[in-house]
């Protein structure tokens, strides 16, 4: 996890568990946008007796009386992950929840959550902000479960869940997206396997979009305190097929591709964009392709 | 289909490219909840849900009004492209942004009557297509002239393109969403659209409907002008192999054949009754020509034939596309046993 602190005022602490694809965009919006300065602490998520030290000395390195933005962006857990894996990240969170509550005692206190449209949404098209979620597998079952958590938390200040559709990102870290798979491996000539269909719609968002805007509203929290579930998408879907041809336009190789005969993960997504944050802009899918491409090739990701 | 479909229905997708349609933008709209709801009471498996509205920098006030519809329709989704792009590149930025098993595509000024989409939806699965037009029963324009050129250039393109589906073309298409799609995300921008939906199937149908300009017909002004006439033909042929590339080739090998065989028989002449050439040298510089000449025309033929093709690769002709058909069922057999929708 990482400490962040933003100079000046009484900008808040930041407590950033999970440093992967979104997490990592929220710390790069918060250092590069908001100038703030972060140290890295251990925090084990498989040894429960450590952890509670852990979090006592998170604890003690809090400057006194500044608020706190505790945010989880962070995850053992993907699509594939049953019941048992879910449970063990839920209860997690409901530590992480009881810790925000445990600084509240002695200063304001907001939680941001990062949840996931695709789990919650899965094979539901035209969303809009009164569709309710319906999860198909485990993974979606456990992220409601966590949101469901955080709505009953007391005492708290502002309760943020951000639901990000599929995200797509340059990460050195194993677990990358279609998009980001894409472009590493036609670079490079090795073949993608593909786990949906080319027909398959999903709704694709730049991680760094989600970074700068939830680093905005940590850094600028709105007055009202409240729960407020947004969700971040385009509003635009695309075809696996699309990415593809995109990609290959960006990449100008030839693209090697796998599609996987019994795909587990082929389901449509689609929001409609009145379901979207006013506040929220999304980078399009030539653009954020472009820069991935271009990251890839300067060695960035 | 996708699973989705299973669990929600068949969505239809609406995407309407609006220039100078702001008189018409609320009816339309209230025609396209009016079938929402017709659908919604008959119960049927399939949905309106969503109509894109594109403002392709419209000349009158085409955006408020497609933003104040989008206020009171959460269904109604409002574009705005930067600048004038014209018919195809508005239709195409409404089809990646749609969503729908289906995609319908129409014009803004209601020449297209919404009410016609169920007729499409049924031919289309009845008949397992994957595109269907909607064809006018008479004239459109209630102009003569205006029809006639229509239909001749209509002709003179199938002739040029070898494309059997080129006079069905027409701007109200039910599509199916995948290969609305996939044709959208290959179009360059001087693709033509329904070409590139020609290269994704050959399950392409026409149903003939009542259909009148009534803008035209009223006002003697249409949608398209001239230019944006001539602009549509130069697309659809430079989209498409033209025959022309090809009968250029065949000539000049024929070309080449005849001077050829001539040679052989002008030289058996000189050769056996060298009294009946009157005029020397004539005969064979005029092979000569007739050779080098054909050789040109044929070897030109094959070089704009690769270049054709390199042109195809680049705006995007699939190698190959899989397309599932099997979420036609459900509304198949509601349409077999709907006894009272129009035929």
């Amino acid at each position: 996890m990482k400490l962040l602190q933003i100079d000046g005022g009484d900008k808040p602490v930041i407590l950033l568990f999970g440093l992967g694809l979104i997490g990592g965009a929220v710390d790069r919006a918060l250092r590069l946008r908001f100038g703030a300065r972060g140290v890295e602490f251990p925090y084990d998520w498989h040894d429960a007796p450590r952890r509670r030290a852990q979090a006592d000395a998170i604890a003690a390195a809090l400057p006194p009386r500044l608020p706190v933005a505790l945010v989880w962006a962070g995850g053992q857990s993907g699509f594939g992950s049953d019941q048992a894996q879910m449970r063990q990240e839920t209860a997690l969170v409901e530590e992480l929840i009881r810790m925000a509550q445990a600084l509240r005692r002695d200063r304001p206190v907001d939680f941001h959550m990062i949840s996931s449209a695709g789990g919650l949404f899965e094979s539901q098209t035209h969303c809009s902000s009164a569709t309710r979620p319906r999860p198909l597998r485990a993974y979606g079952a456990g992220k409601l479960a966590q949101e469901q958590a955080l709505a009953r938390a007391e005492g708290l200040d502002r309760r943020h869940v951000y639901r990000p559709s599929s995200v797509y990102g340059a990460t050195r870290s194993k677990r990358v997206g279609l998009v980001a798979a894409l472009v590493a491996n036609g670079l490079t000539g090795r073949t993608t396997r593909i786990f949906g269909n080319p027909n398959t719609l999903r709704d694709y968002v730049l991680a760094d979009d989600i970074g700068h805007y939830i680093a905005r509203r940590i850094a600028a929290p709105e007055d009202r305190a409240e729960m407020q579930v947004l969700l971040l998408a385009r509003g635009r879907p695309a075809s696996v097929f699309e990415v593809i041809e995109r990609v290959r336009e960006r990449v100008e190789r030839p693209l090697l591709l796998q599609f996987d005969p019994h795909p587990s993960n082929m389901q449509d997504m689609s929001f409609l964009p009145s379901a979207l944050p006013a506040d929220w802009q999304a980078t399009s899918l030539v653009a954020g392709i472009s820069r991935i491409a271009t990251m890839a090739r300067s060695g960035l990701a | 289909m996708s699973e989705i479909s299973k669990i929600q229905g068949i969505m239809v997708s609406i995407v309407v490219p609006v220039y100078c349609g702001s008189d018409y933008l609320t009816p339309l709209a209230e025609a396209l909840d009016g079938l929402r709801r017709q659908w919604q009471q008959q119960q049927t498996p399939f949905f309106l849900a969503e109509a894109i509205f594109v403002d392709d920098a419209a000349i009158d006030d085409s955006a408020a009004r497609i933003e104040a519809l989008a206020r009171r329709h959460d269904w109604i989704v409002p574009l705005h492209l930067s600048r004038n792009f014209g018919q195809h590149p508005a239709t195409i930025v409404g089809i990646l942004h749609s969503s729908g098993d289906w995609v319908v595509t129409m014009d803004e000024d209601l020449q297209h009557r919404p009410e016609v989409i169920t007729q499409m939806l049924r031919c289309a699965v009845l008949e397992r297509a994957d595109i269907v037009y909607a064809n006018p029963v008479s004239a459109v324009h209630g102009a003569a002239i205006r029809d006639l050129t229509s239909r001749s250039f209509k002709r003179l393109m199938q002739w040029l393109t070898d494309n059997p589906n080129l006079p069905s073309f027409n701007s109200f298409r039910l599509i199916r969403g995948p290969v609305a799609r996939a044709a959208a995300s290959v179009c360059s921008h001087d693709t033509y659209l329904d070409i590139t939906l020609g290269w994704f199937t050959q399950s392409i149908r026409a149903i003939r409907v009542e259909m009148k300009d009534e803008r035209y017909m009223r006002t003697g002004r249409s949608g398209y002008s001239l230019r944006s006439l001539l602009s549509h033909a130069w697309r659809m042929i430079f989209s498409s192999q033209i025959k022309l590339l090809r009968i250029g080739a065949v000539l000049g090998l024929t070309a080449m054949a005849i001077s050829v065989l001539a040679s052989v028989y002008f030289l058996a002449v000189k050769l056996f009754y060298p009294a009946d050439i009157q005029v020397q040298g004539w005969t064979s510089l005029f092979l000569a020509m007739m050779f080098f000449g054909g050789l040109s025309a044929f070897m030109l033929g094959i070089v704009l034939q690769y270049l054709s093709s390199l042109v195809l690769k680049v705006h995007g002709k699939p190698t190959f596309f899989t397309i599932d058909r099997s979420g036609d069922n459900a509304v198949r057999q509601w349409f077999e046993t709907a006894p009272d929708l129009p035929r």
